[in-house]
């Protein structure tokens, strides 16, 4: 597992992005604009692509729309610190991908429940219930090229208000304090919707991982013969 | 911590749990109560593999970012904005 200073390291990186960017602005450094444009643009696709599944409707002027909203809110808003301004990003991407989930006729239906995965009955009976451990699939089997929609499609299994906080949390690496400004909910509700949003993605994720980790085992105990 | 926690009650805790902002005396009790329940212990394994790869996931169609034209007004808000970091920052 990713542990907490790797995930601290990261988080710094992209602050440190943002940070060097702002610096080269204020000197006036030239391109310095386009290689922010080009940041932002990718933080908010990448970021459709997780919350929505798709790119953005009609991405290029949808893209033009999240621009001008993101630099005049900034402005506005008085943002000039790296922290500030990646919270606005992700709130300006949010309301992209709420609009561009308003214009679709069709979205998937929330079908996923919190109750499945808690084992049930007395004691002993609940002990000899099996759930299935594919935590020892190794990664680079669900990430690899034909597998990574496993994860895209499991995501989008999960209902909207729990994948986003989901999304910015575990996926862009947000603190709690972060998801709840760019949501808005209190930090409280932010860690209840987490732990709810993860049990649903592990639900989901067992739906794709446990045939894969039953024919595992099954080789596993034909090598062993 | 005098309560037994039963299944449902340490599941609830589970994510707390591995982000590691639980107090000892639970996590103690979280850890006591694994080596004793292999169904919960599955869960715990796999909702700590869900984490890592929620973490390691990048969507592969997210990057095609295309240089297009932009619009007079966001040139405008643009210079604006590079003006607001000038004279704030």
């Amino acid at each position: 597992m990713q542990n907490g200073m790797e995930k601290l390291q990261k988080r710094k990186i992209a602050a440190e992005k943002i940070s060097k960017i702002l610096d080269d602005i204020k000197d006036d450094k030239p391109n310095t604009i386009d290689q922010f444009l080009k940041e932002i643009q990718q933080l908010v696709l990448s970021f459709g692509m997780k919350v929505c599944g798709r790119h953005l409707e009609d991405a290029q002027d949808t893209m033009q729309e999240v621009l001008i909203e993101f630099f005049r809110g900034a402005r506005r808003l008085k943002f000039n610190n790296p922290k500030a301004l990646t919270v606005w990003l992700y709130k300006v991407a949010k309301n992209a991908c709420l609009m561009s989930r308003r214009k679709r006729k069709y979205e998937p239906k929330d079908t996923l429940s919190f109750d499945s995965p808690i084992p049930k009955g007395k004691n002993e009976e609940r002990k000899r219930q099996e759930i299935p451990d594919w935590s020892r699939i190794p990664d680079r089997a669900v990430l690899e090229r034909e597998n990574q929609n496993i994860i895209q499609k499991a995501l989008l299994e999960v209902p909207f208000d729990y994948r986003l906080v989901l999304v910015l949390r575990d996926m862009e690496g947000l603190s709690t304090k972060e998801v709840s400004k760019v949501v808005g909910i209190s930090e409280a509700n932010v860690k209840v919707r987490l732990h709810r949003a993860r049990l649903l993605m592990r639900n989901a994720l067992s739906k794709y991982l446990n045939s894969i980790y039953k024919k595992g085992e099954e080789v596993e105990k034909e090598t062993q013969l | 911590m005098k309560k037994k926690l039963n299944c449902k009650e340490i599941i609830s805790f589970l994510s707390m749990y591995l982000d590691k902002e639980l107090d000892d005396s639970l996590c103690a009790h979280i850890k006591s109560h694994m080596k004793n329940c292999r169904p919960c212990k599955a869960l715990l394994n796999t909702l700590r593999k869900t984490i890592k790869l929620c973490r390691e996931f990048k969507p592969k169609e997210a990057y095609r970012i295309q240089k297009v034209k932009l619009r007079k007004d966001l040139e405008k808000e643009i210079e604006d904005f590079k003006r607001f970091i000038q004279t704030t920052r």
